[in-house]
């Protein structure tokens, strides 16, 4: 096998990939042009998930900082009127900061504290949404958040603004993508496998996790501002532990080991979640067996599967990559 | 000339104390032993030393700055690196990514560069000092290979592998030679001699009397938390408190 066979190879799959996401929306009715952007925008969801957890801490508080890129686009666009180009990057910085702050309480837990204590942290944010009714709009939440107008092109329109947010999502993916790939990345793999040893070396690990949890919230933050700018409202049940436990469930259904795993996740269990629509009241229950099945059976996440298939069949040998194989 | 000194070091975990009192000097360029039966409170002296121990009372100098009570990583980036007991290594990495870690006082990158590829110099002189130790170390065929994969004389030389990378002035080797067979042990003691020989001080813990008196310079003693009795090998080796002490523990 030549690397060069497979560089061709890989290009001309994600030219394909590419080219069918573009037409894509031109078959789809109305309604799965809306669930075609809300998958686009939580695939930036799931991946800015994953670099919080390459430290090997996971929180439960990503759908909340979600919510917090959200109600800060909302308030800026519905108090300041501010251009689409302004409020994302907001989004991402008010996100970061939150996260910023909220380190020195939360990275002084590890492991399962650090889970319970995220998921407090991020509870306490979101009822400071819904009990600061003058500021948050409370239960019912922030609305008429106007569809932002760029180049003459009205944003509430689905298909200009999946465009949109393809672009926005594949930017932030670029970025993370050359973080894990960068020494930032290695560094945040030796804190998860060895902490202790890390720091002998003269890595600080919590400035580390900082890091990343910051990172994360940053391009979560964005994630919200896109949904928020499409949807013209926010609600603080948007954001409740329930979403969160389905950014957990694509993460690990997909697989958290590379990542793309994750995006493999969210995009499958999406499509197949809408495919068992038809089956009304019996489809949590079919969705609840789909996930014990994958849990059981592919520990290692839907990403796994090539591998397993090439070595039930034999074509060519494929060894257990190495966590960071994806350079 | 002193690389260290350690001044007084008490270290009481509850009622327990597990260092009393402890004084002694490391000078620049030896290989210095710290020897004593189980329990005697040289791990917990690296711990302090390292700083993943505060102690109690005391005080650590180390090139004249005080360094007691100060965060590993901020002691490691001063040039004083430990290794761990048993294989500490990061075992789902290659050999190559691990010794890559080491050099991260040197060569870590801000997210900017990172992300827009501005550290390739910092990353490309980072590499080419990892394939120059893992060289010295005689590492380089297996340098693509998983940590877990390679054979324990081999993981200990990486262990020592990362430390070396990140240039260290004082190296603490926690049991380098615990488990290993004479082959490995000869092989491991050629290894810390040429680390001295490129200008490390080195400290070691070591139970390997054979290894201990035939690397070391000089030895300290610690009993009890208690700084026994110093000295050459031979000094030691014929020290009468140390021989009742290694007699009384193995009744």
């Amino acid at each position: 096998m030549s690397s060069n066979g497979i560089t061709v190879q890989k290009m001309v799959i994600s030219a394909g990939a590419l080219i069918a996401l573009l037409i894509l929306p031109h078959f789809l009715g109305f309604h799965h042009q809306d669930l075609l952007i809300f998958l686009t925008i939580n695939v930036l969801a799931v991946c800015s998930y994953r670099l919080v957890t390459l430290t090997g801490e996971w929180s439960l508080i990503h759908a909340v900082m979600m919510g917090v890129g959200a109600y800060t686009v909302a308030l800026s666009v519905n108090h300041f009127d501010l251009a689409i180009w302004f409020t994302l990057p907001l989004a991402g910085l008010v996100a970061g900061l939150v996260a910023a702050l909220l380190c020195f309480p939360l990275l002084r837990m590890t492991q399962f504290y650090f889970l319970i204590g995220s998921f407090a942290a991020g509870e306490a944010i979101r009822l400071t949404w819904v009990e600061f009714v003058g500021v948050f709009g409370g239960t019912s939440g922030l609305r008429g958040v106007e569809a932002p107008i760029v180049w003459g092109i009205d944003f509430i329109d689905p298909i200009p603004y999946f465009y949109f947010t393809l672009c926005v999502v594949f930017f932030c993916l670029f970025i993370l993508y050359r973080i894990e790939n960068s020494r930032i990345g290695l560094t945040l793999h030796a804190i998860h496998w060895k902490a202790p040893l890390a720091e002998s070396v003269g890595v600080d690990a919590w400035r580390y996790k900082a890091l990343a949890f910051i990172l994360g919230s940053f391009f979560v933050g964005i994630a919200g501002g896109l949904k928020v700018h499409y949807l013209g409202s926010v609600t603080p049940n948007q954001f409740t532990i329930g979403f969160m436990v389905f950014i957990l469930i694509w993460v690990i259904v997909g697989g958290y080991n590379k990542f793309y795993g994750p995006i493999i996740g969210v995009v499958v269990l999406t499509v197949f979640d809408e495919s068992i629509r038809s089956f009304e009241v019996i489809r949590p229950a079919i969705y609840g067996v789909m996930l014990i099945l994958s849990i059981l059976f592919l520990p290692l996440g839907l990403e796994s599967v090539p591998g397993k298939l090439k070595s039930w069949f034999g074509i060519g040998s494929s060894p257990p990559e190495p966590p960071l194989s994806d350079q | 000339m002193s690389i260290l000194e350690i001044n007084n070091i008490t270290k009481q975990f509850g009622g327990l104390m597990a260092l009393d009192n402890v004084s002694f000097q490391i000078n620049e360029g030896e290989i210095r032993g710290l020897i004593g039966p189980n329990g005697a409170g040289k791990s917990t002296m690296f711990k302090n030393i390292a700083g993943f121990h505060v102690p109690t009372k005391g005080s650590i100098v180390y090139q004249g700055k005080n360094i007691e009570g100060k965060k590993p990583h901020a002691i490691a980036e001063m040039g004083i690196v430990r290794t761990f007991q048993e294989t500490t290594l990061f075992q789902e990495l290659s050999v190559f990514e691990n010794a890559l870690v080491g050099s991260h006082i040197k060569s870590r990158s801000n997210v900017f560069s990172a992300v827009l590829g501005l550290d390739k110099l910092k990353q490309q002189a980072a590499s080419d000092k990892v394939m120059e130790v893992l060289q010295f170390m005689g590492l380089t065929e297996r340098k693509d290979q998983l940590a877990s994969e390679l054979p324990l004389g081999s993981q200990r030389a990486l262990a020592l592998t990362i430390a070396l990378v990140s240039e260290p002035k004082l190296m603490l080797m926690d049991e380098p030679f615990a488990g290993m067979n004479a082959e490995e042990t000869n092989h491991m003691m050629d290894l810390t001699r040429k680390v001295q020989e490129s200008g490390v001080t080195v400290i070691l813990v070591e139970h390997d009397m054979k290894a201990v008196m035939g690397l070391c310079d000089y030895l300290t003693v610690l009993n009890f938390g208690q700084v026994l009795a110093e000295g050459s090998p031979d000094e030691v080796r014929n020290n009468e408190k140390v021989i009742e002490a290694y007699l009384s523990g193995a009744k």
